[in-house]
This record gives C-alpha cells, sequence and structure tokens, in this order.
C-alpha cells in the first residue's frame, strides 16, 4: 500500500467512529453516581463471639481444579459476587468464587454487600478456625473397621484439607455474624467453588473420618 | 477503603467516561449505561487483580469492558436501576448526526471478530497496537499482523465498493 493510501485508509477509519453521546455537567454526576453504586460497601461490625452453628464450607476444595483447569464449572459463575485467594500451609495458593445467593431480598443483597468486599478476608478470622481444628480430635475408621488416630502428624491429615475447610467455615462464620447483627439472617444459603493447585492431601484414605471439630 | 479498593475507584473514576464512550460505540447509545454497570461490578469483584499503575489499570478495565461486550452478545445484560439516571441524561446529551462512516463501518463489521477489534481499537478508541496488546491479552506480534492483515482486507473492501470513474465521452 502506498503512503497516500495509507493515509486515505487511515482518514476514513478514524471517521468512521459512531457517535457518542457527548459530556455534561448531569452525564458527569450520573457516572459518579454510577461508580458510588457498583462500589461493594463494607459495613463494619463489633467483633462478636464466635459461635460456630453449621457453616456451609467451600465445596470441592483441593478437587476442582484437576476437573476443570480452563474455568469454573458452577453455572452461577459468570455471576459470582466475589474471587478470593488464599494460601495453604504447603504454599498451594487457592482461588475461589462465592455466589448463587438465596434467600430473603434483604438477605441476599446484605450477604452480597458483604462477601463482595475486596478485601473481604481482612472481617474473616480464619487463623482461629484454623487452630480449632487442630485441636480438635479425629478419628478414622478404616476399610476393616479399625479406629485410629487421623489428627495432625497421621498419614491421614492434610494441614491443606483442613485449612481450606477453615477458610470455608471462617468465611460463613463471619457473614452470618454480620447478617445477625444487621437483624436480617432468616434462611441465607449460597455455594462456592474453589481450585487449589499443588494442594497437598492426606497419605492414606481412610473409610470414614470422625471429628468433633 | 482499602488501598486496592482506593486505586480501584480512582480508576474507574478517570476511565469511566473513555469507558461509556466504547460501549456506546459497541452496544448502541442506550445498552450502554447498563453495560458500564456491569464492567464496574466485575471490576470490583476482580479488584485484587487490578494492576497498580494506572496506564496498566486503564487497559485492565477495558479488558473487562471488551469482555462484558462479548458476554453480552450472548446474553443479554439485565436493565438495572442503576444505569437509568445514566441513560436518561446521556441520551439527552447524544447528537445522532448525518453519518457518512456506514460504508466503512460494514466494512469493518464483515472482517474475521479477532481483526475487527483491533481496528476499532485503534481507530475509534485512539489505542496504540501495544496498548491493544494488553487489553487483548495477546502477544504484541500476534496483534501487529492481525492489524496490517485486516487494514489489507479493509483497503481492498472500500476500493471495491468506490465508484468506479466513468470515462468522459467526448
Amino acid at each position: 500500500m502506498t503512503d497516500s493510501r495509507d493515509h486515505e485508509l487511515d482518514a476514513k477509519l478514524n471517521a468512521s467512529v459512531p457517535v457518542t453521546t457527548h459530556r455534561t455537567r448531569e452525564r458527569d454526576d450520573a457516572l459518579r453516581a454510577m461508580v458510588a453504586a457498583t462500589r461493594p460497601k463494607r459495613r463494619l461490625r463489633p467483633r462478636m463471639g464466635v459461635a460456630i452453628a453449621g457453616g456451609i464450607a467451600l465445596v470441592g476444595a483441593g478437587g476442582v481444579a484437576a476437573a476443570d483447569a480452563l474455568g469454573w464449572t458452577s453455572w452461577w459463575a459468570d455471576d459470582a459476587v466475589n474471587e478470593v485467594t488464599y494460601t495453604l500451609p504447603s504454599g498451594a495458593v487457592c482461588e475461589g468464587i462465592l455466589g448463587n445467593f438465596r434467600g430473603t431480598s434483604e438477605e441476599v443483597e446484605a450477604a452480597e454487600e458483604f462477601m463482595a468486599q475486596p478485601d473481604l478476608f481482612d472481617s474473616v478470622d480464619v487463623e482461629t478456625h484454623y487452630a480449632d481444628a487442630r485441636a480438635a480430635n479425629y478419628v478414622a475408621t478404616l476399610d476393616d473397621g479399625t479406629e485410629v488416630d487421623a489428627g495432625p502428624g497421621t498419614p491421614y491429615w492434610s494441614a491443606d484439607d483442613r485449612y481450606a475447610d477453615a477458610v470455608g467455615l471462617a468465611t460463613s462464620v463471619a457473614l452470618h455474624d454480620h447478617l445477625r447483627d444487621l437483624g436480617v439472617l432468616e434462611r441465607l444459603s449460597y455455594e462456592a467453588e474453589s481450585r487449589c493447585p499443588g494442594s497437598v492431601p492426606a497419605e492414606l484414605r481412610a473409610r470414614e473420618i470422625r471429628s468433633d471439630w | 477503603m482499602s488501598r486496592v479498593s482506593e486505586r480501584l475507584e480512582a480508576a474507574v473514576r478517570a476511565n469511566s467516561d473513555d469507558l461509556l464512550a466504547y460501549l456506546e460505540r459497541r452496544v448502541g447509545i442506550d445498552d450502554a449505561p447498563d453495560t458500564l454497570a456491569e464492567v464496574m461490578t466485575v471490576a470490583w469483584r476482580r479488584a485484587k487483580h487490578l494492576p497498580t499503575l494506572p496506564v496498566e489499570a486503564r487497559m485492565w478495565l477495558f479488558g473487562i469492558a471488551r469482555n462484558v461486550v462479548s458476554n453480552a452478545a450472548r446474553t443479554r445484560i439485565r436493565r438495572t436501576r442503576l444505569a437509568d439516571r445514566l441513560r436518561e441524561v446521556a441520551s439527552a446529551a447524544s447528537m445522532p448526526a448525518a453519518d457518512d462512516g456506514v460504508e466503512v463501518r460494514e466494512a469493518i463489521a464483515a472482517l474475521d471478530t479477532d481483526l475487527s477489534e483491533i481496528v476499532r481499537l485503534r481507530h475509534w478508541e485512539g489505542f496504540s497496537l501495544a496498548e491493544i496488546a494488553s487489553i487483548l491479552d495477546e502477544p504484541a506480534s500476534t496483534v501487529r499482523s492481525r492489524y496490517a492483515k485486516a487494514r489489507d482486507l479493509l483497503a481492498t473492501a472500500l476500493a471495491d465498493a468506490e465508484p468506479q470513474a466513468t470515462p468522459r465521452l467526448r
């Protein structure tokens, strides 16, 4: 292509830009309002005594990555309210998504807002829950019915798996505390999907592991 | 507000005008406000991935906008009240003018998607090819060669479309 034809083509392409709206004070105001409205609002709450009432654990911790290395498999993944990252004791990094919140409109709105915080884990006390997990008693039932200790230091223990469980539980507890503080907690449920490539599983598997955690 | 929140809010504020223009060109003036609300929501959801440098944050936001537009082609963006005010004032501020670029836009639209988007980002949004590579998350060399191919195709298509000069009879 010659220089003149190049310039001619450039001019045509530049001139083909579709019309857009132009800036006005009202439009600037509306844009600023939209920025503010879409930003997740963080509501600080007083720290309360933690009452663990059965949280909703992150599902699939450690296993989902192998199932699908290219994308999230949950049907709600495109509408997830947040993506989170956390590091396991082995150094493996987990990524998770949170979504499919169900319940009353009030509690869903409050829950999504809480869970959408970019710094969500500042509000979540994972270490206390992991310490609780380590201090609990674990009994593994083997295939022949024998029962053996499955706590830390045994081949049935995976620090990574328990830490991932602690993340899920701590997140759920923090969320439920928050909704309780707001007086909107009724019947909330939500889902999470996570992947933890490189996480270290237990050396041995048992038929069943019970714990008082 | 955390540092990442502060940085993201600053980036969104600084680029919201350009993002709105980009979306108006891609999905139309009426649907752009809802699409922009979706872009902002996704940006907050992915805040932890926000690059530190403002110029990279700008490319990151346009990358999100591009993905939202791509997804919008498959699933219609929901109308939200968030966007109503912007739609109202933006529509009032629009100036649909006599438009002689239809033929060129049709030629761009006839290109493969991976070519047409590069042309639009270059000539409608004014990004450099290096910036486009960042937005598309493609190697710069790939973007350069696709752009060159797109230009060749467009030059041919637009030359073919031009009316041939009629020999003057004397």
